[in-house]
């Protein structure tokens, strides 16, 4: 049996809390493992979790850009029409899940961007607005884990 | 940077010096700061621009112009010696040098569980008070600010301003798409202050501990300028970074504003509160470019400029569906100053 990646992760953490970070009193020295120790904590939430996150991301943005064109046509949309008929693959070919999720949120955003602003819409652009919100509030409920609390002590 | 170059290059430029010791000032994540000391106590500050650029995407040499033209007023600040746009101990980052200040960013104490620190916790608070208020009725126009720092139309366009500045400076620097961003700058828009602004200021941008120079619980020097501004006051509070919990909050605005004669609108306060996440992520991101590019590996710029931006883009992400009351009281109760953990500041 081997260590998971994550605990391999786990154990550097204890080790730099029980015996590295009590001793360093250099402060440029003590900021930067705190800065290790951050990032490990993320580390260790992401190694597991980002591939079933990207999965599952990617999916969810694809399939409402996807009802987005179905509902107002491509022409209203042209940024999601470019990428839909660019290919709609899972995983297409030389194309990681964390690059193809950063394309779709270009899409999303300039999508986004596109829209007359909130307080002046109606209609479709205020559905349009409804179902990308509705998805990055998915989406950041997704990716919460391996932010919140990795990241939320003293940064350096 | 290595203390031999640095001597020779003093040298050339101030004649017969030697160092005797110099530091760099930590954290210092900005923009390299350096601290060197000649025999006899005096000493001379380096600051100088990060490999592959500072975190805060504002020109380097706009601090300098700031400190030049604060140097001939009443302000405290260190002397302003010279500027250099290509040195050679940098291998060609520019830097500036000014005179060095005795004192300490840290005011190691201040937050202990007794009655002789908080009374201490509320000169200190007072202090600050009366700083900003020098820095905030200063005549900038007079002191030629104007020539180089751009300046709103108005106080009541001071926030317009500034939102329409950062924007534009956040497409141009952030590190990928950043939709719930987006939606949160038409957030800011949508909910831009109908009153008129305190005033038109001068204004520092992050201040108070871990910012300036402190000695004997007194500021000393204004330090860190590369978020100078021209813009409404409130501001530069919604940016003093745990000041206001120093002491009764009410208490301490109420002084500053008998001080000043300036009354601070209580939406323009609560605005300032939500735009300063905005702008924090959009300085913080810029300053990962560089990691991504290897320029710069300090490891806080990927806890800065990745972990910390992504908790904002979490916070921007619930003040979506608030109003601004619910949204300020929302983000001041995340907003962590580091420079107030005593882990970070030593006490």
């Amino acid at each position: 049996m081997q260590p998971s990646a994550r605990a391999l992760i786990e154990a550097i953490i204890r080790s730099f809390d029980e015996v590295v970070i009590p001793v360093v009193t250099d402060k440029v020295a003590a900021s930067s493992l705190r800065s290790a120790r951050t990032l490990l904590d993320h580390l260790a939430r992401r190694v597991d979790g980002e591939a079933d996150m990207l999965r599952a991301d990617n999916a969810d943005a694809l399939a409402v850009c996807s009802a987005i064109a179905a509902r107002v046509g491509h022409q209203a949309v042209p940024v999601i029409a470019a990428f839909l008929e660019a290919g709609t693959d899972e995983s297409p070919q030389g194309m990681t899940p964390e690059a193809r999720n950063e394309a779709m949120q270009k899409v999303i955003d300039a999508t986004l961007r596109g829209l007359p602003p909130a307080g002046a819409q109606t209609g479709e652009a205020a559905e349009i607005r409804a179902m990308l919100r509705d998805y990055l509030d998915r989406r950041l409920a997704r990716e919460r884990e391996m932010i919140f609390p990795a990241f939320l002590g003293p940064p350096f | 940077m290595r203390q031999d170059r640095l001597e020779s290059y003093l040298r050339g430029r101030m004649g017969d010096v030697r160092i005797e010791r110099m530091t760099r000032a930590f954290p210092g994540f900005s923009r390299e700061t350096w601290l060197v000391w000649f025999a006899g106590d005096e000493g001379v500050v380096v600051r100088a621009e990060p490999p592959g650029g500072g975190l805060v995407p504002v020109p380097f040499r706009r601090e300098w112009q700031v400190y030049e033209a604060l140097s001939r007023t009443r302000i405290p600040v260190a002397q302003a010696l010279w500027y250099d746009a290509a040195p050679e101990p940098t291998d060609g980052r520019p830097l500036f040098v000014r005179q060095l200040v005795e004192g300490s960013t840290y005011l190691p104490g201040l937050h202990d569980d007794t009655a002789a620190a908080a009374a201490r916790r509320r000169r200190v608070a007072e202090e600050h008070a009366e700083k900003l208020a020098m820095l905030h009725t200063l005549d900038w126009r007079e002191a030629g600010f104007g020539a180089f720092l751009p300046a709103p139309d108005s106080p009541l366009d001071a926030l317009r301003h500034e939102l329409k500045t950062w924007e534009a400076i956040w497409h141009q620097v952030k590190t990928e798409a950043f939709p719930v961003v987006s939606e949160a700058l038409g957030w800011l828009e949508a909910h831009l202050p109908k009153a008129g602004g305190a005033a038109l200021s001068l204004c520092k941008g992050n201040n108070g501990i871990g910012e300036e120079i402190w000695r004997d619980d007194r500021i000393v020097a204004f330090s860190d300028w590369e978020l100078a501004s021209i813009g409404d006051p409130v501001g530069d509070w919604a940016l003093s970074q745990g000041m206001l919990e120093l002491w009764d909050r009410q208490e301490i605005l109420r002084y500053y504003e008998s001080i000043t004669g300036f009354t601070l609108l209580p939406e323009t306060f609560a605005y300032y509160r939500v735009w300063d996440i905005f702008k924090t992520v959009c300085a913080l991101n810029a300053g990962l470019r560089a990691f991504l590019k290897g320029e710069n590996t300090v490891l806080a710029r990927a806890t800065l400029g990745f972990g910390k931006v992504k908790v904002f883009e979490h916070l921007l992400g619930q003040v979506l569906t608030m109003d601004l009351e619910a949204a300020a009281a929302f983000v001041v109760k995340w907003r962590k100053n580091p420079y107030h953990d005593p882990r970070v500041s030593g006490g």
